[in-house]
């Protein structure tokens, strides 16, 4: 088994995983709605109000997705390069 | 006997005056010319009504809001002081994003929605009315509402400050809707230990704030 490759590959994913947080807010909890304010501009009232609606849309958060996947990718990549090195050294 | 006639005459219509300076020297009105009781329901034709809450916790911050609105309240004009009404607000309309929060603020430890499904405000009077401004019909004022907050099976006095909008029907407001049109727009606090919403352990005050605030923009037309 190329452990080298693995360990590559979990390090990588474990990056995209953490960018893609980074790029849907770097909120600690992961949502299923997205929030979207609407500012209405009532010209019988004379007002402008703020009205939010949630449109179904997956944010990637720490918990209970990010956080769990990068340390997982993170100890695999790890493990890999040591069993690399390991086999390295023996060959 | 006379007398004893013209007496009681002068007395009834003594009382009567004093009733009437006293019903108008505590009644402050929008001065829009319009008088009389009017009944208010609330419509999402006017213009959307929403209630949004948020709450502030060491762990995170926490915003929604509640389309599912219900209500109707009385209202004369020329004496707000005397405007009575209920407010619903369906639970299962709450969103705030994440869907197991939703379901878990919907559940028995939180807002119970099971057995109380709705939250509920009985306004049985405005206080502190001040006229802000009156308009061609338009007038705006300023209160404070006092009423009968039901969360969780708990009724407690909840005062709200109050911003009341009136609109007289015209060409422009019936193109929405029938009526005269009322806006109303509020800001309060609900504090969750006063309606015995404690929530998972140690959750208030850490993930939850121990206050709610509330935000209420409601829009409704005359029947």
């Amino acid at each position: 088994m190329n452990w080298k490759i693995i360990g590559i590959i979990s390090f990588v994913t474990a990056m995209a995983i953490a960018g893609w947080w980074i790029a849907d807010g770097a909120q600690i909890y992961s949502k299923d709605q997205r929030k979207e304010t609407v500012k209405v501009k009532d010209e019988i009232f004379g007002t402008e109000t703020e009205t939010i609606k949630y449109v179904d849309d997956f944010q990637l958060g720490l918990l209970p997705h990010a956080a769990p996947m990068i340390g997982a990718l993170v100890l695999l990549g790890a493990f890999s390069f040591l069993k690399a090195r390991r086999r390295d050294t023996i060959m | 006997m006379k007398r004893f006639k013209t007496n009681t005459f002068a007395f009834f219509v003594s009382c009567g005056l004093l009733a009437f300076s006293v019903n108008s020297a505590y009644s402050t009105g929008f001065n829009n010319g319009i008088s009389g009781k009017k009944t208010v329901v609330l419509n999402n034709k006017v213009s959307d009504n929403q209630i949004k809450f948020y709450s502030k916790a060491p762990a995170e911050d926490i915003e929604g809001a509640a389309n599912g609105i219900d209500g109707s309240f009385i209202i004369d004009p020329s004496n707000v002081e005397a405007t009575t009404g209920t407010f619903t607000v369906a639970i299962k309309s709450m969103k705030s994003g994440i869907e197991m929060r939703d379901k878990h603020m919907q559940g028995p430890e939180w807002l119970g929605a099971d057995k109380n499904p709705d939250i509920k405000y009985v306004v049985t009077k405005i206080i502190d009315v001040q006229t802000v401004s009156s308009d061609k019909g338009k007038a705006v004022v300023k209160g404070i509402a006092v009423g009968n907050f039901f969360l969780n099976g708990v009724a407690k006095e909840i005062k709200a400050p109050v911003t009341i909008t009136y609109v007289p029907e015209s060409d422009a407001t019936r193109k929405k809707a029938d009526g005269d049109f009322v806006m109303v727009q509020t800001e309060f606090k609900v504090v969750l230990k006063d309606f015995n919403i404690a929530g998972k352990k140690g959750m208030v005050g850490s993930k939850v704030g121990d206050t709610i605030d509330i935000k209420a923009n409601l829009y409704g037309a005359t029947k």
